[in-house]
């Protein structure tokens, strides 16, 4: 047998209440007391409480029922619930209670604490708990709206790259793919929606020349895969993979380097050419040279000799300065050009007279079909542009001397701008040699009875796009050649008037 | 340590370096700066990193840090969500280290993982004892003078602190003396 003292019992079960057997309360628990403070001893248990549990309508009835579990629900104080059990004694009833809160909040309106429970009752557990859970469900809210934020921002940084992304699953399937990995590789919505890896791969290997590795190997050597396509436009695209997770997804990644292996492609080209246009005249030189130091030769014959090695010296200093020229351009670009406003016209005639000074019987027609044409150019490299083209005029108009020289306003698109012909009545080009007309070290004489670098018209293209400009060439045989230039007018140009010039 | 314990370190250095400064503190510990939470149990060295860019990014000694953060706790985050435990734990500064032991134990049951630390008071006049401190975890020794601290503002009790020489067994022995 355990016998409680009253203070024992009063420490064990603070929310305790004893009733007599009329139903009054005689003694109540220190906690109860703090939470109903107008329980007094001598009021009648159901006029401050309802049963709830077990149905029955009076505490007498109660005495029957000490095996199950009784919940009372005050008439007051906020209706607070007690739960607990039901002790039969030869005094009455003891009521073994503790109040049921769900929350700290609760507990605080009831006007209890934490140091009103027991130690052993584990409402005020079930509190901190149900607290820290509330604190957990904000924590976890905020890190949801986090990571919501931060996968916005990367999906419009991937939307905005140029370059690909695409994320395959562990189950294989396509998850995401960014505007640019569809682009690059030129597949349809249709085709990425739901894209199993494996057909990836395998349209891979259809689609791409030459074959290429699979996937499988990338990810396991780390290497990029170089892809070339032709269909619908020729590209080179860069793809390079990772395992991305745990379950085994895997990110591509794709990059156009079409642009690189291009520059990449007419650097060595460029090398080759240059070294070989160079090794030409330098052969001669040195064989002349050597002839003319290893053995006796006629005055006469030596005379053509060292006029041979200088005109290939010449022909060798043009060429280097055309090539330091072309490297310079290069280097150019647009912000670095020495821009201002200058009258075409004007730039076009200190061309012509320094040009043709030497070449007298040359017939220069004007149509000049603007008062006043000005273009925002760098004066030092136009002039040095329309030098490069009367000398071709020059070089290839050996009978019917003349140039025709047309200036008209032309649109292109919303942009206004001038268009300048320079016709020329020479030997012209075959459509072939066109087609060419633009390469660098490109020669449509191969003879070499025409000298020339072949970077003239390569140069003249770079200035024009350097000044926002275009250039086009037309010809046909024996019909002469016509260079067309745009270039678009400076804002503060004078609107285009037909005026006819003709010399 | 659990999340909670994170999450305080952040919303200190949000408090004193903003957003920003909060993720330049998680790239130099080189965790993500997505946030904790509370219930959930992260690896004990998160926190120190943390610690250590927080040292770094505040120019403060991991020490000095550890004692602010000790201060804020009880300022602020235990304030936050267990002040009714606090309140229950006792009405002085004396009286509330004496309980310290026994609100761990409620605690213990919210985490049920948390090595929770193990203190102990010892008399040794009027306003004037030692605080015995026990832990598994090496250097916190700074964070509880920041939480004593803090508890001295929150029972507003003037008070002196002073870390004595160790003994064996404890992490650290502190002697207070009340104004």
């Amino acid at each position: 047998m355990i016998h409680l003292t009253e203070a024992e019992l009063a420490q064990a079960f603070p929310f305790y209440l004893a009733l007599n057997p009329e139903g009054q309360i005689y003694k109540a628990g220190v906690s109860l007391c703090k939470a109903f403070p107008s329980l007094a001893a001598g009021q009648y248990f159901e006029d401050c409480f309802a049963i709830v549990r077990p149905k029955v309508a009076t505490v007498q009835e109660l005495a029957a029922q000490h095996d199950v579990a009784l919940v009372v629900q005050a008439r007051q104080q906020g209706a607070l619930r007690l739960r607990g059990n039901i002790l039969v004694r030869a005094e009455g009833l003891l009521l073994l209670l503790s109040p049921v809160l769900t929350s700290s909040e609760e507990m605080q309106a009831a006007g209890l604490g934490m140091g009103d429970f027991a130690f052993h009752d584990a409402s005020g557990d079930m509190l901190l708990m149900h607290r820290t859970n509330q604190m957990s469900l904000a924590d976890a809210n905020r890190l949801a709206s986090r990571l919501r934020n931060k996968s916005k921002q990367l999906d419009t940084v991937m939307r905005l790259s140029p370059d690909g992304l695409a994320y395959f699953g562990a189950d294989g399937v396509l998850n995401y793919a960014n505007p640019s990995f569809q682009r690059l590789l030129g597949l349809s919505t249709e085709q990425l929606d739901h894209l199993q890896r494996r057909d990836f791969e395998v349209w891979l290997q259809t689609a791409q020349v030459p074959a290429c590795p699979s996937l499988a190997q990338m990810l396991d050597t780390h290497l990029p895969l170089h892809l070339s396509f032709n269909v619908p436009y020729r590209r080179v695209i860069e793809l390079q993979g990772a395992t991305a997770d745990e379950e085994g997804g895997v990110v591509l990644y794709l990059r156009d380097i079409t642009a690189e292996v291009e520059a990449n492609r007419l650097k060595t080209e460029f090398l080759t050419m240059a070294a070989h246009e160079l090794r030409t005249p330098l052969a001669s030189i040195r064989g002349f040279s050597e002839l003319l130091v290893s053995r006796p030769v006629p005055a006469a014959m030596q005379q053509d000799m060292l006029a041979t090695i200088n005109r290939q010296s010449v022909n060798m200093t043009e060429l280097i300065e055309d090539l330091l020229s072309l490297s310079k351009l290069d280097e150019l670009t647009r912000d670095k050009l020495k821009l201002a406003n200058h009258d075409l016209r004007e730039l076009l005639e200190m061309a012509v007279s320094s040009s043709f000074a030497g070449a007298d019987d040359f017939l220069v027609t004007r149509d000049y079909q603007v008062e006043q044409c000005l273009v925002q150019v760098d004066r030092h490299v136009m002039l040095k542009l329309f030098s490069s083209l009367f000398s071709n005029v020059i070089k290839f108009s050996p009978e019917h001397k003349q140039v025709d020289l047309q200036l008209r306003p032309q649109m292109r698109g919303d942009a206004a701008g001038v268009l300048l012909s320079i016709r020329d009545h020479g030997i012209g080009m075959k459509p072939e040699q066109l087609e060419h007309a633009f390469e660098r070290f490109y020669r449509a004489d191969h003879s070499g009875h025409q000298p020339g670098t072949g970077l003239g018209l390569a140069m003249s293209k770079d200035i024009v796009r350097l000044h926002a400009g275009d250039i086009a060439l037309d010809s046909r045989p024996a019909a002469g050649v016509t260079v067309s230039i745009w270039l678009p007018q400076s804002s503060s140009a004078v609107s285009a008037c037909p005026t006819e010039h003709c010399y | 340590m659990y999340g909670l314990v994170n999450r305080a370190v952040e919303q200190l250095v949000e408090q004193h370096l903003g957003p920003t400064g909060w993720a330049r503190v998680c790239k130099q510990a080189g965790i993500a700066d997505d946030g904790f939470v509370a219930i959930s149990a992260y690896p004990d060295q998160m926190t120190y990193k943390l610690v250590g860019a927080v040292s770094q990014e505040m120019g403060m000694s991991p020490e000095q840090v550890l004692e602010a953060f000790g201060e804020y706790w009880i300022m602020y985050t235990a304030e936050e969500g267990y002040a009714d435990l606090l309140q229950t734990a006792g009405t002085s500064l004396r009286e509330f280290l004496g309980n310290l032991d026994q609100m761990h134990s409620r605690i213990e049951t919210v985490f049920a993982q948390m090595v929770a630390p193990v203190f102990s008071v010892e008399d040794e006049g009027p306003g004037r004892y030692v605080l015995l401190y026990q832990s598994q975890r090496e250097g916190l020794a700074p964070m509880v003078v920041g939480l004593v601290k803090g508890l001295a503002k929150r029972f507003d009790q003037p008070i002196a602190i002073e870390q004595l020489p160790s003994r064996a067994g404890f992490a650290g022995v502190f002697r207070i003396q009340e104004a």
